[in-house]
């Protein structure tokens, strides 16, 4: 039979630690939310499905924006720059359907304007207003570069 | 004290009663999956050095086995797994017209020696103690270091680089080149262990062998891994040998193995055997109770302030003094852990209260409130709390160690992108381009990935744990349950 230690027991929360947690939990801001944010500001609905374009584009902005990218490690030593982290982070809006592939060809990736103002309503308010600003720019930004080079 | 430090006093301690001897005669190895090969004298004084003895501790797959009966192997039989494949590849390559003075004999020795090497800095039961390290402050820090960012360097990775980079594994290095009169340049082995060949000659596609979209790791753990586990898939090694090149273009593109198109169904076929592997074994959720009961051991260990073995198990360097035995036998001696282990060691493990996927949540737009949990131990350790609050109020208790929220990485497959293959002597395309594995596979995936709640595998406490974490998932995230979240739990 599993056994549980009694004297591990999970002795509870009070109001302070449980609002303090609460707080934390719905203020956080993660990579996810910034790539989401950031493509929520394309004028297109449709870029290029193209590893080497987008991971080259979001390299690009790193290196303008290390604070703003900080948590994307790009390795420099392949055909293009890579960071895992943003295979994972896109992986993820497309199971959250906030992106979306056309089989089968898997050639264009979209960003429909359901999944924008999805993202603007729930994502992009955890970013302060002067840092919106810089996200709209970003996004901006990330659509010149990637419909430049198609 | 920084890493490579502490890694150099580990190197001292575990290093520093060793004396290499010559030793008169190779060894033929038996490999049940690889086949027979020979060790000559110098590699296997340094197999026998107590950092890669000890691989035969560390289980390749983590608790798989409690799941998959026959997946014992472990790391010491992958890594020469990884050595012989890496001698056959290269061999095939170097027979090739035109490539005979692409690899010379010291690459080959060296390759031979990283592929010794390459794991010695894995922690017990592998990526399972990898999936604590990882977060780590000090280990965070050292991953955007240049040369391990660079290279998208791994944990386990770094540390054996720094093991390897140490005085004291330099001294012995020199003594086996004094002995057999070699000339091993043992930084430069590290820096094939990471795939930085930056400071060397023919950079790219020397390291290329052992750590690339196609390498000889890969090439041994897939089939190691389906084989012991029973799993039907195969890598044809011999036509990925035959097949493999290098990209000879200049200008911007740095030299790099590539593939002839005749050999990109064989890529195609990793790739899809990584996702299946990844879906029916390392993801099965009996698979992931195990290593979130592994993690809580290390978790009771942070938060009661003990030290099994004298260790606190807050600084990457700790996970590398103890193996698989230590944690299922020694650890037992501390009390708060003896329950944890000895669940572990009868196989009684947690259960899902809940699984998380597309189909089991109600608007899929909300997932992204789930994907924010990812790659964040301390905001699932945080929403941990608030499940066990809930329950607690409805009368069923359990320890914070025996509740887990698990949102397993999904598998890269970034070699489809980043592995040429050549058609003509002129025309070279992405993987990608022949076939779009990547993505397909990703849409498989998408369909594959599971999430899980588990708790303690006693019914009441699973069906409060499934409603304390429906209603905190919707309080805090958003998030709203489908019944078909309980259902797959099979409560």
């Amino acid at each position: 039979m599993y056994k549980m230690n009694k004297d591990l027991l999970f002795s509870g929360l009070n109001s302070k630690e449980k609002k303090a947690i609460t707080g934390k939990l719905k203020s956080t801001v993660t990579p996810d939310d910034l790539i989401a944010s950031m493509l929520s500001f394309l004028t297109v609905d449709r870029i290029p499905l193209n590893s080497n374009k987008i991971h080259s584009a979001v390299f690009r902005l790193k290196q303008k924006n290390p604070e703003m990218f900080k948590d994307f490690v790009f390795a420099t030593k392949d055909y293009y720059p890579y960071s895992a982290l943003l295979e994972r982070v896109l992986f993820r809006l497309q199971n959250a359907d906030l992106i979306n592939t056309i089989n089968p060809d898997f050639k264009e990736c979209i960003i429909g304007k359901r999944s924008k103002r999805y993202i603007q309503s729930h994502i992009l308010p955890l970013f302060g207003d002067e840092k919106k600003g810089k996200i709209k720019e970003l996004g901006e930004s990330f659509q010149r570069d990637i419909l430049a080079s198609r | 004290m920084s890493l490579a430090k502490s890694v150099k006093d580990f190197a001292d301690a575990e290093l520093g009663s060793v004396e290499i001897e010559s030793l008169s005669a190779p060894k033929k190895i038996r490999d049940a999956l690889t086949g027979t090969f020979v060790l000559n004298e110098h590699e296997i004084n340094i197999l026998d050095l107590p950092v890669v003895q000890r691989l035969r501790r560390i289980s390749q797959t983590a608790l798989a086995s409690l799941t998959y009966p026959c997946t014992t192997h472990n790391r010491f039989q992958h890594t020469l797994g990884v050595t012989n494949i890496v001698t056959r590849v290269t061999s095939a390559f170097r027979y090739r017209r035109g490539y005979e003075t692409l690899l010379d004999d010291d690459d080959i020795r060296e390759l031979r020696i990283a592929a010794l090497l390459h794991d010695i800095g894995h922690g017990p039961f592998s990526h399972a103690s990898e999936e604590i390290v990882e977060y780590m402050p000090e280990m965070k820090k050292e991953a955007q270091k240049s040369k391990f960012s660079r290279v998208h360097s791994k944990p386990h990775e770094i540390l054996s680089y720094y093991i390897v980079t140490s005085e004291r594994f330099q001294e012995i290095v020199d003594k086996i080149n004094q002995l057999y009169k070699l000339n091993i340049d043992i930084k430069r082995v590290a820096d094939m262990i990471v795939g930085n060949m930056k400071e060397h000659k023919r950079e790219g596609y020397i390291s290329d062998f052992l750590n690339g979209p196609f390498d000889a790791d890969k090439l041994d753990y897939m089939p190691r891994d389906a084989y012991f586990s029973g799993l039907k898939m195969d890598v044809d090694i011999e036509r990925i040998a035959h097949t493999c090149l290098v990209d000879l273009r200049g200008g911007a593109n740095p030299r790099r193995l590539c593939a002839d198109i005749s050999g990109a169904h064989n890529l195609e076929q990793i790739l899809f055997n990584k996702v299946l592997l990844h879906s029916s074994m390392y993801h099965h959720h009996k698979v992931r109770a195990a290593v979130c009961m592994i993690k809580a051991i290390f978790e009771i260990i942070r938060d009661k302030n003990l030290h099994p073995n004298g260790r606190s198990f807050e600084k990457a360097i700790d996970y590398l003094s103890i193996d698989d035995y230590d944690v299922l036998s020694s650890f037992r001696n501390e009390p708060k852990l003896k329950d944890t282990i000895d669940n572990i060691r009868n196989r009684r493990l947690l259960k899902r209260a809940v699984v998380l996927s597309r189909k089991t949540v109600k608007n899929k737009k909300n997932f992204q409130a789930l994907n924010k949990l990812m790659e964040n131990p301390d905001r699932i350790a945080m929403l941990r709390k608030l499940i066990l609050d809930e329950m607690k109020k409805k009368g069923f208790n359990c320890p914070l160690y025996d509740l887990w929220i698990d949102l397993p990485k999904p598998p890269s497959l970034n070699e489809a992108s980043l592995c040429k293959v050549r058609i003509t002597e002129k025309d070279y395309v992405d993987l990608a381009e022949v076939f779009p594995a990547d993505w397909w596979l990703t849409a498989f995936n998408e369909t594959k990935w599971r999430g899980y709640v588990f708790c303690p595998p006693i019914e009441a406490i699973r069906n409060a744990a499934y409603d304390a974490s429906k209603k905190v998932f919707k309080t805090i995230e958003g998030i709203d349950l489908l019944p078909m979240a309980k259902t797959l739990a099979k409560i």
